[in-house]
Formats: C-alpha cells, structure tokens, sequence
C-alpha cells in the first residue's frame, strides 16, 4: 500500500503576468490564475482528496479553494515559496541564470533571501510530517510554488525530470514509506503530458 | 447589545521598509514588524481585553501579525477586509503614486484606471464584511486585523474625520463601539506611537 501525494502550483498572478520575483511576497491570481486553476480542477475532479494542503500564501490557499471547491484548506508555512529576499516584487530580468540542478543555488543569502537546500530541506520535511499524519491508501492534494516544488522533486528523486513548472502544472507521486515514485507530470492548462515514468 | 471592534493596522513589512506600494500583494513581516504587533498585544495584556473571536484579511501580513497579538491560531481570514488594490503600482516605488487631488484627504478614485478600486468602494466592501460578521455572530469582543487604507476607506464611509496629520502607523487599533450597525469610533490607539492615544 501506498500513500498519493498531488503537489500542484499556484494559477498566474499579477506579478508572474507583470515578470515580477514572486517568492515570499505575494499577489492575486489574474483572471487566467483563476481559470487555470479550474482547468486543474476539472482534471482532479474524480479525485477524493482526504485532505488538502497550501502554503499560507493566497495565490496557493485560492488556487486550492477552486481547484477542490472546498474551503478547509490547511494552510503551512512550510509549503511556501523560496524567499528571493530584497528582489521581492523586482523585475525577473534581475535574477541571475539558473544553475543546473540547484536552481539559485545560494544566490539570495547575500540579498537576505534563502539559498535553495534549505528550501529542499524544509519542502521535504514538510511533505513529510504531512504524509506521516495520513493512512496507507489515502490520497492528499498540496499547493505550493514553482521553485519551492522543483527543490522537493530534486531533493527526493534519483533522476529528477528537467521540467519547468508551468502555473497548475500537477506532480503525481505514490509515496512509500519516505521513498517518492513520481508517476506524471501533468499541465492541465495545456494538456500536455510534461513527464510520465516509464513502463506506467 | 453594545460590541466592542478591535480593527488594526498589520505590523511592519518589507515592502513597507522598501518604501514600495503594498496593496492587493503581499510580502512578510520584519523582525520588527512582529515585535510591533507585540506591543500591540502589551497594549491588550495591560487594558484586560481579551477577545471572543480573531478575524484578519486573507493576506499573510494581517494573519501573522492576528496570531501573535491574540496568541490564537484560530483566525478566520475575510477577504473584504484586504488592502485597496492598487493595481500597476503594486510593489513599485510609493513616490510613483499619483498625488491626491487639492484639499482632497483619500486617493479616491485616482486609481481606478491603473486596474486598481477607489477607496470609497473599500470602505463599502470593509463595512459590509464586518456587518455581515457582526450579524452573524453574538460575540461582545472582536479583534479584526486589516490595512491601513482600507481602514481609512472604513473611516470615510462612516464619516469619521481625523485632525490633520494622524494617521494609521503600523498596528495602530481603532476602537469601535458597535451597536447593530451604527459604529463609534471611541479611541485609536499607536502602540509604536509610544501608545499614544486620542480620544473621539
């Protein structure tokens, strides 16, 4: 028996339509957030999530209130995106290229912001005390962030897909134990397939 | 039945520290920030007010700053009691902002065609969230953390003026008597004002 785990990110906000750095500020999901996010929850529909998981942050907690229809979203801080620090709500032009594997690597300690193992450390701690309150069998939705989700898919996969993460884009994993088996990676606003393990 | 209103201002935040225009966006509390909404809670402590039920805005500023001055984890997040959106201004410099008209006291509808709501609508849209809490509810003490132009917007709608040059520091509480839906604005109390307070 295994555990389900759907991780899934936030609709467009104003500030990804505006190419802004998004990591601990926030901003409201524009009129395609909130279309995306239905999208995503017409693709979750046959599903009957045990519980429901986002980051205190409100594009998360709306994204997950439309996807579901529900409102007893249980909001962690845990869940939330890397902090960019004072690029917070700059221009995207300003980050720096991304490095393979790590991502921002330590880029933003020097500019009060966290370096991307500790956000590793805290997705996957997170995830874990949440799928340890949960029986074999049963199956959990969480919202959280781009780069937040790619740190965890990092931290916890052997040969972590090169996938960018698309807003709604939804991470399938049957969860062993702590052993994460990603099954599909799916974009429900372009309904695409991005990964699917092999022989599955 | 006279009902006590606890409505504040959140404590300071990064974007308030940037000097950048936090609206409908969001970014975290400072150390300083959560040690402002302290003294608010001192403010509490010493006056013996306790609260039957915590309310903040849906944005994580006014639920953070909502946890640590009532020490409760049960906050029940409004989103009409959020900040005035300001449209394309969000996160840019606050010297970019159009000035108020001459002799005017509020922004009034000035930005409106930036995407943004006039702040006679916030006040509007504050006071009818907090009728419908007040109507729905029998609790004799409230504490609502919300923003400081949409209090300003509360303020308006309910013809309170203010003597020049006071306003709504961070975590500045206005005191409210309420009796079904007339409101009295009977003190605002500035905790990091050394807890000035004036009387109305």
């Amino acid at each position: 028996m295994t555990k389900t785990l759907y991780l899934m990110r936030h609709g467009q906000t104003r500030f990804n339509h505006l190419k802004r750095i998004q990591g601990a500020s926030d901003s409201p999901l524009t009129d395609l957030g909130i279309e995306q996010a239905k999208q995503a929850g017409a693709y979750l529909a046959h599903i009957d999530f045990d519980a429901i998981y986002s980051s205190t942050q409100e594009r998360a907690v709306d994204t997950a209130e439309l996807v579901s229809g529900r409102t007893d979203i249980i909001r962690l801080k845990g869940l939330k995106e890397m902090d960019f620090g004072t690029f917070e709500g700059q221009s995207e032009s300003l980050n720096p290229p991304l490095q393979p594997g790590i991502g921002y690597g330590d880029y933003f300690i020097q500019h009060s912001g966290e370096g991307s193992m500790a956000v590793r450390e805290r997705m996957k701690e997170t995830l874990s005390q949440i799928l340890t309150k949960h029986h074999e069998g049963e199956t959990i939705l969480a919202v959280s962030h781009g780069a937040a989700i790619a740190q965890f898919y990092r931290g916890v996969l052997p040969q972590p897909p090169q996938v960018r993460m698309s807003n709604c884009a939804i991470l399938h994993f049957e969860v062993d134990q702590n052993s994460y088996d990603l099954i599909s990676i799916y974009d429900p606003v372009n309904q695409k397939v991005l990964f699917h393990k092999e022989g599955s | 039945m006279t009902r006590k209103l606890y409505l504040m201002r959140h404590g300071e935040t990064l974007f308030n520290t940037q000097g950048r225009v936090q609206g409908a966006c969001d970014s975290p509390l400072t150390e300083n920030g959560r040690a402002q909404a302290l003294l608010a809670k001192e403010y509490f402590v010493k006056e013996s007010i306790t609260f039957d039920a915590v309310y903040s805005s849906t944005q994580e500023r006014a639920t953070d700053t909502a946890k640590l001055v009532s020490e409760q984890e049960a906050v029940t997040q409004l989103k009409g009691i959020k900040e005035m959106d300001f449209g394309t201004f969000e996160a840019q410099p606050e010297m970019l902002l159009p000035k108020f008209r001459p002799g005017a006291i509020s922004f009034e509808d000035l930005l409106v065609p930036f995407g943004g709501e006039d702040i006679r609508d916030v006040g509007k849209r504050a006071k009818s969230t907090i009728d419908s809490v007040i109507s729905a509810t029998n609790d004799k003490s409230l504490l609502m953390v919300s923003h400081g132009a949409t209090m300003w917007g509360l303020c308006l709608e309910l013809d309170i003026t203010f003597p020049a040059g006071l306003g709504f520091s961070n975590c500045a509480i206005c005191e409210f008597d309420i009796d079904e839906s007339d409101y009295r604005l009977r003190k605002l109390i500035l905790p990091t004002k050394d807890f000035q307070i004036h009387g109305f």
